[in-house]
């Protein structure tokens, strides 16, 4: 235990460092992305459980073989976010899985986070704003949903999307002030005023 | 039970004795994304350095003597493949930029401008230095279908009837004023000069050089010259000396 408190002080990258020289420093890394990254595959994918699960053993073993690549330029999160991302991407696209599904992977903070964003003069009732907000997104263009989780749940800043998605920085601005737009007409359509 | 997860993916990590791909293979996968970069920059520059010959060495201001439009002129003597294999090159550089680890940065446009830029410049740069002439001789001599490609040069200067000439000096008469040329379809030509005559500074009035000239059909074989050109578009003048003959008006 004491030895594992000791890491909780490592940086990431330092963690990696570790890790290429003893394997098993990279299950440190893991339990510290091990919520983050599921609960991120599930909400740009609206994935079960047990399926976000097998793209986050993807994740984390694609990332394992992949450790000598990280780019020390980026930040370790932007790194492996980004092959969450195209993991869950892959597995959607190999199993053409219902995407309507409600799987509560938002909280109620996230969730007013997100509307005080995209519009804020109304005011809400968190219960249910919760399904809502994810009834919404499911019906969103999928590059707009990702972008809008990115920024507005997982609080990423502009230059760790454009790493994540790999686009460039004003590729994100624009992808975000549509993604808003987009929210808002799919949420009037829907009779949901937020 | 908290740490599940991570403690099943680890085990299975051990057990599939998954490991790390060697540091040297994604070494050797830059170095040949860089290495396919290089090349496609100086092959983009080798073919704008092409393309520029080719528009050069057109004919731009002959379509009168065609009795055609200038704008279908110049739609028909446009150097299409050349101007094709540009835009390839330059899409083809794109792809390259993306492909590098900071590559997906950058603006759409300002990759696309850069490579743009960067194959004129090169291109230009060639050009000056001969290569675009060079080259194309070169592909003409060991791909016969090359000069077929485009706008076909031959074709348009063997038009007597139209007053368009061209072919190589054979026997030179009175000085420069006459002098006899032997067309690319072999025929015969006795060339007088107009009074006016206007010899272009690069087309020089020597046994074997090869011209282009503008003027009259009189009778069949006998040509009356207006304007000579040289055959090639802009050729070659360090070695060369500038030549004129001026005629009394």
């Amino acid at each position: 235990m004491k030895r594992k408190e000791l890491y909780l002080e490592k940086t990431d990258e330092e963690l990696v460092t570790l890790t290429l020289q003893n394997n098993k420093y990279y299950l440190y890394l893991m339990e510290r992305y091990e919520k983050k990254l599921l609960r991120y595959v599930m909400r740009i994918s609206s994935l079960r459980k047990e399926d976000a699960e097998d793209v986050l053993q993807e994740t984390f073993i694609k990332t394992y073989k992949n450790i000598n690549d990280f780019d020390v330029s980026l930040k370790f999160s932007s790194w492996i976010y980004r092959i969450a991302h195209n993991e869950t991407i892959n597995f959607l696209r190999k199993n053409r899985v219902l995407k309507n599904a409600i799987n509560n992977a938002f909280n109620e903070g996230e969730v007013e986070e997100l509307i005080s964003e995209i519009n804020q003069e109304e005011e809400f009732e968190s219960k249910i704003l919760k399904d809502r907000v994810q009834d919404v997104l499911n019906k969103m263009n999928e590059k707009y949903k990702m972008v809008l989780v990115l920024k507005f749940i997982e609080e990423k800043d502009y230059k760790e999307i454009s790493d994540i998605l790999q686009k460039p920085m004003g590729t994100v601005a624009t992808l975000i002030n549509r993604a808003k737009k987009q929210f808002r007409e799919l949420a009037k359509k829907g009779g949901n005023n937020f | 039970m908290e740490n599940n997860i991570s403690e099943k993916i680890f085990k299975k990590i051990e057990k599939d004795k998954v490991t790390p791909v060697a540091k040297w293979i994604f070494f050797i996968k830059n170095v040949a994304i860089w290495t396919t970069g290089v090349f496609v920059i100086i092959a983009g520059g080798i073919v704008t350095a092409l393309t520029i010959y080719r528009l050069t060495d057109s004919d731009w201001d002959v379509y009168k003597n065609l009795g055609e439009n200038s704008i279908i002129h110049i739609i028909r003597i446009l150097p299409y493949v050349w101007l094709g294999a540009v835009i390839f090159f330059i899409a083809i550089a794109y792809c390259n930029i993306r492909n590098t680890r900071g590559g997906y940065r950058y603006a759409t446009h300002i990759i696309v401008f850069g490579s743009i830029f960067g194959s004129l410049l090169l291109g230009t740069a060639f050009y000056s230095l001969g290569f675009g002439e060079h080259i194309d001789a070169q592909i003409g001599i060991s791909i016969p279908a090359y000069e077929s490609l485009g706008y076909n040069k031959e074709k348009v200067w063997t038009n007597p009837e139209d007053g368009l000439l061209s072919g190589q000096i054979i026997t030179l008469r009175n000085g420069s004023s006459s002098f006899i040329i032997k067309d690319f379809s072999g025929e015969i030509w006795t060339i007088y000069s107009n009074p006016n005559i206007k010899w272009d500074s690069f087309a020089l009035p020597e046994i074997g050089e090869q011209i282009k000239i503008i003027g009259k059909q009189e009778t069949r074989n006998i040509f009356i010259a207006n304007e000579i050109r040289p055959w090639k578009g802009l050729s070659d003048s360090n070695e060369r000396k500038i030549f004129y003959l001026r005629t009394n008006k």
